[in-house]
């Protein structure tokens, strides 16, 4: 196992008015208990609001748990941040609009030190290749991409620390469908060349059952059901997992 | 983007001319005539001795003819005699600019050097006791009328305390001092008038400064950031203030006419001869010459201004590209 999470909740508060009185806390996360295999892909599903996306940046640590362990194995993860990686949903904003592209993939190559300065031009066209684009994307800004693009570069940036270990987060769901099916064959790809361990977090179902060994169902921050591929999708128990199956079909 | 910016700047005649044609007009159809001046106070003068003086100054003439006459001299850079005294109006100008451009430039340097930082610092402790004390402050700041300011402060340290002379920007024994004793006689005269300056617009790009740096960091390329194991400081002012700054750069552009403009209040409150004063004698003297010369000034700056923002702006942004 490469990661076991325990137990995992996290609370918000809501509060309202000057004296920030609490007015009520949404449990986005509620129990939460799971553990990924290396080189396996999780397949985690959910309708929006069900506490995937919180799950995702809990595991990687870009915000706190309220409670419950994320438990990386010591041998095989030693720096969260070069080990882990994680890529976000909207490729739009989740690259800085005021940086070029060698800036944005040098700069995990440099504090890392995966390669010496120098190099790092060439690593960053490496990287590059390794996602289906070419060098002359180097000067320029995210703004001058398309969709696609921005989400391969993404996927250029979080491979530059050499992680073994990366969330997908909805990583195609605000793609085209035509390019969807391209960035599926490029994550299979990825995976088989670089060995590594994914968790496919999305809310459609045909997308995972395509992509992932095991899956994991959520409703509203609760884990209601884990199974392999074929257990979920051939002979779902859970009566959430039975509807979103049927919802999916119709 | 040098063909841009002389494109530009080329676009920006018709507006001056335009400027330049209102402006002309409506000061002539101001009550008064310029040459009042020169007669209201002598009882004895006759009416053909009146048509005399405005034939002088040209003002006999049909209005048009008046104005292309001005217009011309002016395309020579020609802005004429004051009324008043009968200087040229180009030396009265620049024997004021010194004095308003010092303390404008003081306050701006002030103004970004103190509430720039402050702002970050707000938005980071965004919620803290700090963060709450400082927006009080601001508001109060920026609500505050700055002639009421200045007469307060001047009440407190000029007069209760001593330790600020009360107004214009030399002592009587001026002449006097050493190189020294006279920089910071000098200081000791524009302090007030430079805090007061620039305390709502430090109010201003403070609130600005803590909204757009809270607003930055709250993007999702900051998450981006810290997932690539970048340090604190490094998303702070390398990812967030990057994009943080972009408003303030327009912000800084616009302030250039008010750089050389001057302000009536804070100048008449101070005693001081800055350009904002020579603006409002002008007027109480229905000086043609003069103000026309200062409304093309604030009117080219503010053009300018808006010019070095859009520029700016390009630079910084790289959403911006001016081809053609």
């Amino acid at each position: 196992m490469i990661l076991e999470i325990k137990n995992l909740t996290k609370t918000f508060v809501i509060e309202r008015g000057v004296f920030k009185a609490e007015a009520g806390l949404v449990k986005a996360l509620d129990g939460v208990s799971f553990s990924v295999n290396e080189f396996d892909t999780l397949g985690i599903v959910g309708e929006s609001g069900s506490g995937k996306t919180t799950l995702a940046k809990i595991i990687i640590n870009l915000i706190p748990a309220t409670s419950g362990e994320v438990v990386f194995d010591n041998e095989l993860i030693k720096n969260i941040r070069k080990d882990v990686q994680i890529v976000f949903q909207n490729p739009y904003n989740s690259l800085n609009p005021k940086m070029r592209i060698a800036e944005i993939l040098s700069e995990p190559l440099l504090i890392h030190h995966i390669v010496p300065r120098p190099f790092v031009k060439e690593r960053a066209l490496e990287l590059l290749r390794l996602v289906g684009l070419d060098e002359n994307v180097l000067g320029r800004y995210p703004i001058e991409f398309s969709g696609g693009q921005r989400q391969r570069i993404c996927i250029a940036r979080a491979l530059a620390s050499q992680p073994k270990f990366i969330i997908l987060d909805e990583p195609i769901s605000s793609l085209d469908v035509t390019i969807q099916a391209q960035m599926l064959d490029l994550f299979l790809e990825l995976k088989q060349r670089l060995r590594l361990t994914y968790i496919f977090v999305s809310h459609n179902l045909a997308v995972v059952r395509h992509i992932a060994d095991s899956v994991l169902v959520m409703e509203n921050g609760k884990v209601v059901e884990t199974g392999s591929r074929e257990e979920i999708f051939y002979s779902p128990k859970h009566p959430y997992t039975k509807a979103l199956l049927d919802a999916a079909r119709s | 983007m040098i063909t841009y910016i002389f494109r530009r700047l080329f676009g920006l005649l018709p507006m001056l001319f335009g400027i330049t044609l209102i402006s002309f007009m409506v000061i002539k159809l101001a009550p008064g005539k310029p040459v009042m001046l020169q007669y209201s106070l002598n009882p004895k003068i006759s009416l053909d001795e009146i048509k005399r003086l405005e034939k002088i100054e040209g003002f006999d003439k049909p209005l048009y003819v008046q104005y292309f006459n001005w217009l011309g001299n002016l395309s020579r850079f020609n802005f004429g005699r004051s009324i008043s005294d009968g200087r040229f109006v180009m030396d009265k100008i620049v024997e004021r600019l010194p004095v308003t451009l010092s303390i404008n430039i003081l306050s701006l340097f002030l103004i970004f050097l103190i509430a720039v930082p402050w702002g970050i610092r707000s938005a980071l402790k965004q919620g803290s006791t700090f963060d709450r004390v400082s927006t009080l402050v601001m508001f109060l700041l920026f609500a505050a009328p700055t002639f009421w300011l200045a007469l307060l402060l001047m009440q407190l340290f000029c007069i209760q305390f001593g330790w600020l002379p009360i107004s214009g920007i030399t002592s009587l024994d001026f002449e006097h001092f050493n190189w020294w004793q006279k920089v910071f006689d000098i200081g000791r005269h524009l302090f007030l008038p430079v805090l007061v300056s620039g305390l709502a617009g430090f109010a201003g790009i403070c609130r600005y400064m803590r909204s757009n740096m809270i607003e930055a960091l709250q993007q999702p390329y900051i998450y981006t950031a810290r997932a690539k194991g970048l340090s604190e400081n490094k998303i702070i002012y390398k990812h967030a203030l990057r994009n943080a700054l972009l408003p303030i750069v327009t912000i800084l552009g616009l302030s250039l006419p008010g750089l050389l403009g001057g302000s009536i209040i804070f100048e008449s409150i101070f005693a001081i001869p800055g350009i904002g004063r020579l603006f409002y004698e002008a007027a109480m003297m229905r000086d043609i010459n003069l103000i026309m010369a200062e409304i093309i000034l604030v009117a080219v700056l503010t053009m300018l201004g808006n010019l070095i923002a859009d520029v700016l702006y390009a630079y910084v942004d790289p959403r911006i590209r001016y081809k053609k």
